[in-house]
């Protein structure tokens, strides 16, 4: 897998963070090769994935459930063995302990102890990365600052709404402050303000050079902040690389015209499909605007009222679907050759 | 270290937020109190301000020893080791599970930190509650014995080492199927039973030595009784010698020639009893050596608590009687051993089972089932 540079940034200013980076153009932050994970003899929950993530990039890891996104992670946090793997994390081999100490995690449904309070959770599980007391105590209020949770830290986790608890799980993944953060389902059950401040979370992360590497549903989410994609569909990686990149043969341009479709609208490649308050709205295939000004003419010419012209492309939802979509025919194709 | 100990304050936060655990330490601080309410008197004990006659009194037993035996029998016997024990399994049975939990393992193994140093580090929080109730019992009955009798034991605080030793035991057993079965019931209830099953084991035991001390103590009756037939039967013979035959003479030497054939027939069947006996504890023995020895490790310390220290009770016309003494005039007559012989008996035939036989084959087991929990512990997927 050929992955383009990513657009890394890195913010010369930010605290702490950037200075501890060991390089952003290098080696990739992941780069992992051949993972597979059977169970028992029939079970293979990974086929052999491939995945290169660049230092200082947003990573985005799409699936349906049970495409085997939480295995690979789980695979490259060390809590499950994989069957088979090579590379490399932080230029580690896959599954090395000493990784960790540069890896922050939160993992989808995770259990914090309910007797802590928030405080004593990122300091419980900074401590368990390794970092010293005093340290913990000079990082942590900042860090609850950063995820807005300074006012409620001395509360119980027993007491926290789900939000809460995604927000305190982000800030024990930063405490020992990674290179590399994973993390599994970070919105869920996260409202739509907290959903706005964990993407802005990510992009500073971004910006001070740290990898991030996010399994999300939330495929709106995603497209917001991720620099690459990768689509995983029954262990397999089906597609991979900037939105840009796999949306590109989708680029069109959607034409907004009142009345009924025109009977040529097939003939210069356009489709046509019904839109509100009696619009029709023609679809140009192409990136370039050159393509659609015969179009324009032609409606221009028969008097045709243009309400809007605008390019388009496939979102990543749409992209998503179509990759499983694609998954499932090839499956019965070969269903059926067999 | 910094990992172990924020596993370690965590456990001790884990406990700290169970009432139980606070319910179990105060309690363990408190009963020791009653011991102020406990008293010798010369005709047996006083409780609060009831007197009670009883075998047991000052005159008999020096006030110190008393105490050290009330606190061995009952402190640590009924309380420590069954009550405070139960109740500290309840507490500390849901550490393992908890741990193994998804969600929160994730959070823990995506640490650097080893998955054993995790382990057992979790598995030491959990001792850690237990030695936290012991040595909160054992200082308040110290300060209370030390008021009361106005000696200072600091040997009771062998209690602390020698009960975590035996929670300990129960605490693998528990760990082990609570990583098994991830279930905190399911953990503590099999463990209950692993316990109840080695109690019945343990019990088994103790009556089948005791019975074998018995039959060997009636065996050592009809040896004894054998000699002093034999005795007899010279005399007769040396008398009929002296004097010579008559009936009566003849007649006793046949009578007791009959009755030493009997007893020598007698003496085989209880010398065939006490082989076989022997055999069963031998067997019992080897059973019993690769589990853990839960009472016997409790015997421990009364053992080197009470040791040498008892004042030895005066020999009483009663004691005399029932300490087997024949009757002179039949050399046949066999008192069986009495009960307090047959007791001490008892203690010194678990006493030759030496402390390196109770402790050492108990570690080596809570040992293997460690590195089996720590086994299974580093190769599961979560």
């Amino acid at each position: 897998m050929v992955s383009p540079a990513p657009p890394a940034s890195t913010d010369e200013s930010a605290p702490s963070f950037a200075g501890s980076r060991s390089g952003t153009g290098g080696d990739p932050a992941i780069d992992v090769r051949g993972v597979r994970k059977t169970y028992g003899r029939k079970v293979k929950a990974l086929k052999g994935i491939d995945l290169r993530v660049e230092r200082g990039s947003i990573f985005g890891l799409l699936g349906p459930n049970g495409a085997g996104k939480s295995t690979l992670v789980k695979i490259m946090m060390t809590v499950i063995r994989a069957s088979e793997a090579e590379g490399t994390v932080l230029g580690r081999p896959v599954g090395a302990k000493e990784t960790l100490r540069r890896v922050g995690y939160l993992p989808e449904h995770h259990r914090m102890p309910k007797y802590l309070t928030g405080r004593q959770a990122v300091d419980f599980y900074g401590a368990l990365a390794g970092v010293d007391a005093a340290t913990r105590r000079a990082r942590i209020p900042g860090l609850l600052d950063e995820v807005g949770m300074t006012q409620a830290a001395g509360r119980r986790l027993g007491g926290y709404s789900k939000g809460m608890l995604q927000r305190i799980g982000i800030a024990q993944a930063l405490v020992n402050e990674p290179d590399l953060v994973v993390l599994d389902e970070p919105t869920d059950g996260v409202d739509p303000i907290g959903r706005r401040d964990i993407r802005d979370l990510l992009l500073r992360l971004r910006d001070r050079g740290v990898t991030v590497f996010v399994n999300s549903h939330l495929l709106g989410e995603l497209e917001m902040v991720c620099d690459r994609v990768a689509i995983l569909v029954q262990g397999e990686v089906r597609s991979s690389g900037t939105i840009e990149e796999l949306t590109a043969h989708s680029r069109r341009y959607e034409i907004e015209i009142g009345g009924p479709p025109p009977d040529w609208a097939a003939a210069v490649g356009a489709t046509a499909a019904p839109a509100a308050a009696g619009l029709t709205v023609l679809r140009v295939p192409g990136a370039e605007a050159a393509a659609i000004q015969p179009v324009i003419d032609r409606l221009r010419s028969q008097h045709r009222v243009i309400h809007a012209v605008r390019p388009a492309r496939e979102n990543l939802e749409e992209l998503f679907v179509r990759a499983v979509a694609e998954h499932e025919g090839d499956l019965a194709t070969a269903e059926t050759t067999r | 270290m910094t990992a172990i100990v924020a596993i370690l304050v965590d456990g001790y936060r884990e406990l700290n937020s169970r009432k139980l655990f606070w319910i179990t330490l105060v309690l363990s601080a408190v009963i020791p109190l009653l011991f102020f309410a406990i008293d010798l008197t010369e005709t047996g004990v006083r409780l609060f301000h009831w007197e009670i006659d009883a075998p047991v009194n000052a005159t008999i037993i020096a006030r110190e020893d008393f105490f050290k035996n009330l606190f061995v029998d009952w402190g640590v016997g009924i309380w420590l080791t069954w009550i405070a024990t139960i109740l500290a399994l309840v507490t500390t049975a849901g550490i393992i599970p908890d741990l193994v939990t998804g969600g929160a393992v994730d959070m823990v193994l995506s640490k650097p930190v080893r998955r054993s140093t995790v382990f057992l580090a979790k598995y030491a929080s959990g001792l850690v509650f237990a030695t936290m109730q012991v040595a909160a019992f054992t200082a308040v009955a110290f300060v209370v014995l030390g008021i009361k009798i106005g000696a200072w034991m600091p040997g009771l605080f062998l209690a602390v080492p020698i009960v975590v030793l035996f929670f300990s035991y129960l605490y693998a057993i528990c760990a082990f199927l609570g990583l098994i079965t991830r279930s905190t019931i399911a953990a503590l209830m099999l463990t209950i039973l692993c316990w109840v099953g080695l109690w019945i084991m343990n019990t088994t035991d103790s009556i089948l030595l005791m019975v074998k001390e018995q039959q060997v103590a009636e065996l050592d009756s009809f040896e004894r009784s054998l000699d002093r037939a034999r005795e007899l039967e010279v005399r007769i013979r040396e008398e009929i010698d002296e004097r010579g035959e008559n009936e009566s003479r003849t007649a006793r030497l046949d009578a007791l020639l009959g009755r030493i054939a009997e007893r020598e027939a007698d003496t085989e069947r209880k010398r065939g009893s006490v082989e076989r006996l022997e055999s069963f504890n031998s067997l019992m023995v080897t059973a019993k050596t690769p589990l853990p020895k839960t009472a016997e490790t409790i015997l421990v310390l009364k053992r080197t608590l009470t040791d040498a220290t008892l004042t030895p009770p005066p020999a009483t016309e009663d004691a005399a009687d029932e300490s087997g003494a024949p009757d002179a005039s039949d050399p046949f007559a066999v008192n069986g051993p009495g009960s307090e012989e047959t007791g001490a008996r008892l203690e010194d035939a678990l006493g030759e089972r030496s402390v390196a036989w109770v402790i050492g084959t108990s570690l080596l087991f809570e040992a293997f089932l460690l590195g089996l929990c720590l086994w299974v512990f580093g190769r599961r997927d979560f």
